[in-house]
This record gives C-alpha cells, sequence and structure tokens, in this order.
C-alpha cells in the first residue's frame, strides 16, 4: 500500500468565518484558551505516543496534489490552513465487557420490539454460479432512460 | 487535554457547523447513477443492480444539470459516477470527457473487471481523478459473492492496471459481512503487497439485496471485531480506514478513518437516479419522503435549494429515543441510508456496541 498520508482537516480560522461572530460554544472556549487563536501549539509529549486527533479532511482544489476521494469526506472550509491541538494522553478504557443487546442490525432492545427480520438467502455456492449471458448480435440500439413505470 | 475531551470538542465544533450547514447546504459532491446495468450480480447490491436493468439518462441530459450547476454556484462539485458498473454506461467515455471539458473533477466506482490496460490509459486521458474498486473476499469467495466466475482475477487486473499508471487515486473497498470477516487478514497480505491508496472497509449496510440477507450482517462482536483489526493496522501507520457510515462512539470515532462521523447527505451531497430522480445519496431508499424531484421536469439547482428538508433535519429529532441520547448531537440518528423511513427509526446502531 502507499504510505499512509493523514487527512487534515481545515477548521479554525476559516471556521470562524464560517459560523460568524458568535461562533460556536466550542470554539469560543479554544478561543478562551488560546488569544491568538487559529494558530495552536502543542503542548509537551507525555510517555505516550503522540497522535493527532483531526476532525474530517478537505479535498484540496486543483492547486495541491493532494488526490479527491469518491468515498471520504469533503472538503468543509476555505483553503486556509490551521493546526488543532495534538492529543496527549491515552484514550479512555472502553468497557470490554459483552453486552447483551441485540446486534447491530435491529433497533436496540429500548426501540419498538416490532422490528421483524426478513428472510434471506445467501450469495449462491461455487458450484452455481451461472454464466452471464453474452449479447445478442441483434443487440437492439440504446435506449437512454428507463421506462416510466420503472420502480 | 486528554484524548477524549479533544474529540469531544471537535464532534461539538462539527455538530455546529453541520447546523449551519443544514441552513446553508453547499453542493460539493453529485453522484450520477449512469446505470443499473452490470456484468456481476452481487448478493449485497446496495442498488440491487442486474444484466438487464436500464441504463441512465442521455448524455445530454447531465451535461445540462453541470451547465447549471456551474452557472449557479462559484465551485464545481466533484462528480461521482456509480451504477451498476458505469463503464458499461454506452456513452461513458464521450459524457467523461466532456465532464472534465467543462472542469469538473471526477471519480468513479467500479467492479475492475472492465479496467484493461486500455482502458485505463481511457480513464487517464479523460481526466478519471479517483475510483473506488470493489473487492469482497478472496478469490472463492469474491467469485461468489458476486456471481462471476473469473471476476476476481479480472477485477485484480483491473486494479493493477491503474496502478501501473500512477495518477489515480485508488481505493479498494471490501464489504465486510459475518462471513468474510474471517479473511481480513489474509486480504491485508494481498492490498499490503499492492500499490494502492487506501483499503476503505465497510460493513455490510441494510440496503438493496443486503436487507434480504440478515444472516450475514455483522453481529456486535464482528463489528468490535472490525474495529480493532482497522486500529491495529492503523496503528502502524498503514493506509486502512472504515467508511464514513455510522457514529462510532468516542473510542473509534477520529481512530479507524482520519475524521468523525458526518453524514453530508443533502448538505453537501446529491445523487440523480437512473430515471432522473433527485436524491440525497444514491444508497438512501428510494420512497416519496426521500426522492425529492426528477431534473426531467424541474431544474436540479431549484430541488437542490428549495427541496431536501427531510436531509435538512437532524434524523434523531423523528425518533423520542434516538432524541434523548446523550450522543444525539453527534449522531443526529446516523446515516441517512440507513434510517428506516417507514417506521421512523435506525436501521443501525452502535450503541451499546461500540460504546455505552
Amino acid at each position: 500500500m502507499k504510505p499512509f498520508k493523514r487527512k487534515i482537516m481545515l477548521i479554525g480560522l476559516a471556521a470562524s468565518t464560517l459560523f460568524g461572530s458568535a461562533g460556536c460554544t466550542a470554539f469560543n472556549n479554544q478561543a478562551e484558551e488560546q488569544p491568538n487563536r487559529g494558530r495552536y501549539e502543542k503542548p509537551d509529549a507525555d510517555d505516550n505516543e503522540l497522535e493527532d486527533v483531526y476532525g474530517p479532511p478537505a479535498f484540496f482544489d486543483e492547486d495541491n496534489n493532494e488526490p479527491v476521494a469518491v468515498y471520504g469526506p469533503p472538503e468543509y472550509f476555505d483553503e486556509e490552513d490551521n493546526e488543532l491541538e495534538d492529543v496527549y494522553g491515552p484514550p479512555e478504557d472502553f468497557d470490554e465487557e459483552d453486552n447483551q443487546l441485540e446486534d447491530v442490525y435491529g433497533p436496540p432492545e429500548y426501540f419498538d420490539e416490532g422490528f421483524n427480520e426478513i428472510e434471506g438467502v445467501y450469495g449462491p455456492p461455487a458450484d452455481e454460479l451461472e454464466d452471464i449471458p453474452e449479447p445478442e448480435d441483434n443487440e437492439p440500439p440504446v435506449v437512454y432512460g428507463p421506462p416510466e413505470d420503472f420502480q | 487535554m486528554t484524548r477524549n475531551e479533544i474529540k469531544t470538542r471537535n464532534l461539538d465544533t462539527l455538530a455546529a457547523y453541520h447546523e449551519k450547514l443544514r441552513k446553508a447546504p453547499q453542493l460539493r459532491q453529485l453522484f450520477f447513477e449512469l446505470t443499473l446495468r452490470c456484468n456481476e450480480h452481487c448478493f449485497h447490491c446496495g442498488s440491487s443492480c442486474a444484466g438487464d436493468l436500464p441504463h441512465g439518462l442521455a448524455p445530454e441530459v447531465y451535461l445540462g444539470v453541470l451547465d447549471e450547476v456551474a452557472e449557479r454556484y462559484e465551485k464545481k462539485p466533484l462528480v461521482a459516477v456509480t451504477g451498476g458498473e458505469p463503464l458499461l454506461y454506452p456513452d461513458f467515455f464521450p459524457l467523461m470527457e466532456a465532464v472534465r471539458d467543462k472542469g469538473f473533477r471526477w471519480g468513479m466506482t467500479s467492479n475492475g473487471t472492465l479496467i484493461d490496460k486500455e482502458t485505463a490509459r481511457h480513464l487517464k486521458e479523460a481526466g478519471m481523478r479517483t475510483i473506488s474498486l470493489s473487492i469482497d473476499g478472496t478469490e472463492e469467495t469474491h467469485d461468489r459473492y458476486r456471481g462471476l466466475p473469473g471476476a476476481y482475477r479480472m477485477g485484480m487486473e483491473g486494479i493493477q492496471n491503474l496502478i501501473d499508471l500512477d495518477c489515480f487515486n485508488v481505493m479498494v473497498t471490501t464489504v465486510v459481512n459475518h462471513q468474510n470477516i474471517n479473511e481480513l487478514d489474509r486480504l491485508f497480505e494481498i492490498f499490503d503487497n499492492m500499490d494502492i491508496n487506501v483499503w476503505r472497509l465497510t460493513g455490510l449496510e441494510p440496503i438493496g439485496r443486503a436487507e434480504k440477507v440478515p444472516e450475514m450482517h455483522l453481529t456486535a462482536d464482528d463489528n468490535r471485531r472490525l474495529m480493532e483489526f482497522i486500529l491495529e493496522k492503523r496503528s502502524k501507520k498503514l493506509p486502512v480506514e472504515y467508511s464514513c457510515c455510522h457514529f462510532l462512539g468516542l473510542k473509534y470515532e477520529a481512530e479507524v478513518r482520519d475524521w468523525y462521523f458526518l453524514c453530508n447527505a443533502g448538505v453537501y451531497v446529491a445523487g440523480i437516479l437512473v430515471n432522473g430522480d433527485v436524491t440525497a445519496c444514491l444508497d438512501i431508499p428510494h420512497g416519496p419522503g426521500t426522492i425529492q424531484g426528477n431534473i426531467l421536469k424541474e431544474k436540479f439547482t431549484d430541488i437542490w435549494e428549495n427541496r431536501f428538508e427531510i436531509f435538512r433535519r437532524p434524523l434523531s429529532e423523528r425518533n423520542e429515543t434516538c432524541a434523548s441520547c446523550p450522543q444525539a448531537k453527534w449522531c443526529r440518528g446516523g446515516s441517512y441510508h440507513s434510517w428506516d423511513y417507514d417506521h421512523d427509526r435506525p436501521k443501525v446502531c452502535m450503541k451499546g456496541i461500540l460504546f455505552e
């Protein structure tokens, strides 16, 4: 695989523009903590491996070399660069105890109980695969768009 | 600040941003469902594609939409073409070359089976920037899931043909289910030896044909196992990521992907189905509440600006349990494609699975 390139979120100065003078609560808290809002200084490292925690990345425009992607979040903000704080310290421990709730499909038990499972089938086993038929020589010309009654 | 405190602050920031975006949407990605025809027949196809289904609209219709968008908005959205198998659309290259000539960036999804060296070169010349290709298991598994003998071999050859040109963002997507989750280690070995940009993993979603196979969907343990698998690879700086679906909780958000959950259907993203119906995302179930209009009857920009109300309110507001959840401000009811619009509740909820 190609080297990992963490996508960088562009926020901060651009966000303040988007949010206007009122801003959002979270961003205003950042301003109170750091008067020179928009340029964060890295705190000292602790013993744990340092990881930045970024928000959604941006697509860069044609002048940048960063690739675009069909899947993956789009650009959110203008092209003003900004750094977020690095995140230090270990993540919170997740409770590893196995829970007894239902699987993720179908609502958890505190939802409506009327969820019904749909019976289904697996994909065909290998020995039952059918060949895709070849198009006939007299295949009709292309017709664009489905019929009016297409569902 | 602790890691989770930073995440909390970022999620709060994004929640506020999304609220602003819902009031002032910006079209940044436009999907064209070029065809429902496919040379494969995947058991889990979200679009229920097949070999005898129709193609989409004539090229000039799509180009007319792009002209409209270019005239109306300052920033051109990324055009993403999908299907079925988009390469089966009869005028694929003339259309995409015209998209390029109009100044739009574009990408596509594909099963890769039709991408020989000549086609790869043609995609490069037509201006393709990025592609997501599907590989759902090792050879026997992939061929069986896709209903096409040789699908794996042809798909992998297609991926390599693109890699050899070294000018695209090549993403391989694997739809993980209760069965092929046991093949992730083997698949990793395969992709680690290929020069792809990203290996994207997404769980089997309850849409299209996949809705009919609940026994193949990921269990709670499967979901946790998938998260830990991705975490372990990313801890070694390997480009493996979870899809953009679903709120995953503080432990996994921004860990298994570079960003936080933020479904942008209807505020950033729109899609046009084969019959011209306009929706917020091609994976969203088609119905009177989710189809916003039709480009054969009205202007796309009018639909984008004046409809989409259902996608410009948090889904969590439509369900009492969701609305009272402490994570509702970040989750907002989850992905729009996995919402049960008939019963107004989520089909997928990671609460109790990945977070409390």
